[in-house]
């Protein structure tokens, strides 16, 4: 797939950058600047017959300032067709009114960025940074294969895929600004990934139980995986260093203890992730709040769990310890690939 | 002190006692295996009574938080079983007084999961869980050990005999507790009873043990009075705290 330049486009493109609008020239001056970070955006861009406002390439990114002529239902279909045809080539598409350039650059950037997959830049605080810098690397890694994958042949798309209504104006006025805010904010939170695990996410983990506003404040709300999981104090800390990087000031978390965490909590992508990073993931047999009654009676020794091999899927495989290097794992032995692996525990 | 700020202290007590006893294993277990296994129980525990302390200090609305709680009492302040503080002794000792407090606890939690108290209910909402896989990993080892060599076998049987005397303790409600009981709060610790009992049989059965004859059972944790060991525990868990107040790493 190729992106086609017309030799007319061009030219308008050219004529386009001399009629810059104030809010475009307003955001075309932070864009810029994320090229320190590796992400190049292009200004007045063309791509096949359209140009765009501004686009990221190889994060397929378009972003486009709207002023008033597209409220007008002409205005309107012309966009649809103009989105359909980009979304065919596999760009995303993020429209951002003047007014917000204008008056809420950062909250703009924060939307780009997260759209983008990056996080904001981290602000700098020895004390926490630590432990969860493993997340982050895992993170540009992944971003680095994407843009070498490239090369002539634009790669796929990148795997955060569009969310619903992102492709919208995301802020239009003060409503739509707050409600806009607290679901950056949510994005924001399922996006911290655990600094145990690095690949799950808080999402993932199904840790967070919801994200809402409380007296103009944003309260994060998070359950705790075992009660002395020393993670907890770390996942904290990360949720509410990466709001405040995202913009999010004075924003709270608070922990919920009922009903308790569950490894059946743990999602779908999550149970896929694990097993893709050598874990096996969680039986769900068991872990459901409800006790069975032969632990209501008390004792279940050795008691006996099938857990396949997360690398080679044999079902021969043998507990070494119910207890491995975090509260949530146990350590197991594969009898027919003869790997060690660490199983999620249920709970 | 109120009778719920007692109450609850008295299970914060409890597991962080434990927890600490179980943490000074940590490096010096008898294989990699179990350092790992004691240090999480041991984290489990102190998890526990990281929740319980807050919530007491909620309840006394003093100030207080968990670490005041943990550092600052002296002997005579913590209300915890004198099971709890006994020392480690050797690998035998530390998985029997494991199992007689576990076997006990899980039934516990899951009855106060049913508290008339939210928070008490949540907390032992988690607890419950965790406390499970310490009654499976207590018996498991119990089991081996009773029924293993002739050495385990002795080690087992002779930690039985020396710390069955702190389980009656178990089973105390004072006129406090009584009352919280009453109001649908507090857990009857004699109806965990056949629960208990039911656990420690099947496992000293498989372990080849013999349960011990009732006799005179210690008591006075619960009102402050301890044994010389808690003393010496507090003076190595709390020194740093005391020497250098809020310390943090």
């Amino acid at each position: 797939m190729r992106v086609q330049r017309h030799a007319m486009a061009n030219e308008r493109a050219r004529e386009l950058g001399n009629n810059r609008t104030a809010a475009e020239r307003r955001l075309w001056w932070k864009l810029r600047r994320l090229k320190e970070a590796g992400i190049k955006f292009r200004q007045h861009a063309p791509i096949d017959r359209f140009i765009v406002d501004f686009v990221c390439l190889s994060k397929r990114l378009v972003v486009e300032v709207d002023g008033g002529t597209h409220s007008t239902d002409e205005g309107i279909a012309r966009d649809r067709r103009r989105e359909q045809h980009l979304r065919g080539k596999g760009f995303r598409i993020l429209r951002v009114w003047n007014s917000e350039v204008r008056e809420n650059i950062d909250g703009v950037m924060d939307t780009i960025s997260d759209a983008l997959g990056a996080q904001p830049p981290p602000r700098p605080r020895k004390d926490v940074a630590r432990p969860w810098r493993g997340g982050r690397v895992q993170r540009r890694k992944a971003g680095h294969s994407e843009r070498t994958a490239e090369g002539g042949a634009l790669g796929p798309p990148p795997p955060a895929s569009p969310r619903k209504g992102e492709g919208r104006h995301l802020r239009r006025g003060w409503v739509h600004h707050r409600d806009s805010m607290l679901a950056l904010a949510r994005r924001v939170a399922a996006a911290v990934v655990d600094p145990e695990i690095p690949v799950l996410t808080l999402e993932d983990l199904g840790v967070l139980r919801g994200v809402e506003r409380r007296d103009g404040r944003i309260v994060v709300r998070l359950t705790p995986t075992y009660s002395g999981c020393p993670a907890t104090l770390a996942i904290r800390q990360a949720v509410e260093l990466a709001l405040a990087g995202a913009g999010i000031a004075g924003a709270e978390v608070e922990t919920v203890l009922s009903p308790p965490w569950s490894s059946n909590d743990i999602s779908e992508e999550g149970r896929r992730k694990l097993k893709a990073f050598g874990i096996a993931p969680p039986n769900r047999a068991c872990g459901s709040g409800v006790r069975r009654a032969s632990d209501e009676r008390g004792l279940t020794p050795f008691h006996e769990e099938r857990v396949a091999c997360p690398r080679c899927g044999s079902a021969a495989t043998a507990r070494v310890s119910e207890f491995g290097s975090t509260a949530c794992k146990a350590l197991w032995r594969c009898r027919a690939c003869g790997e060690p692996f660490d199983y999620f525990k249920c709970l | 002190m109120t009778p719920l700020l007692e109450y609850v202290l008295g299970l914060a007590d409890d597991a962080l006692i434990l927890g600490h006893r179980l943490s000074e294993w940590s490096g010096h277990a008898p294989m990699l295996e179990e350092d790992i296994a004691l240090s999480n129980l041991a984290l489990d525990l102190i998890g526990q009574a990281r929740l319980l302390y807050a919530y007491a200090g909620e309840v006394e609305g003093a100030g207080r938080d968990e670490d005041a709680f943990a550092y600052l009492r002296d002997e005579r302040g913590f209300r915890n079983i004198l099971l709890v503080e006994q020392p480690n002794g050797d690998f035998a000792a530390t998985m029997v007084r494991h199992l007689l407090y576990a076997a006990f606890k899980h039934p516990f939690y899951a009855a106060l999961a049913r508290s008339r108290d939210q928070r008490l209910a949540d907390i032992a909402g988690k607890a419950v869980k965790e406390m499970a896989y310490h009654v499976r990993h207590a018996g498991e080892w119990m089991i081996r050990l009773g029924d293993g060599t002739e050495e385990s076998h002795r080690r087992a049987a002779a930690a039985l005999d020396e710390l069955w005397m702190y389980t009656g303790e178990l089973f105390e409600a004072d006129a406090g507790a009584a009352a919280l009981i009453e109001a649908g709060v507090a857990v009857d610790p004699a109806a965990i009873r056949p629960a208990w009992d039911a656990t420690i049989e099947r496992a000293l059965a498989e372990a080849t043990l013999k349960r011990p004859a009732g006799g005179w059972m210690q008591s006075g944790g619960r009102r402050g009075r301890h044994s010389e060991h808690l003393g010496h525990l507090l003076a190595e868990m709390q020194v740093l705290h005391r020497a250098h107040p809020g310390a943090t790493w």
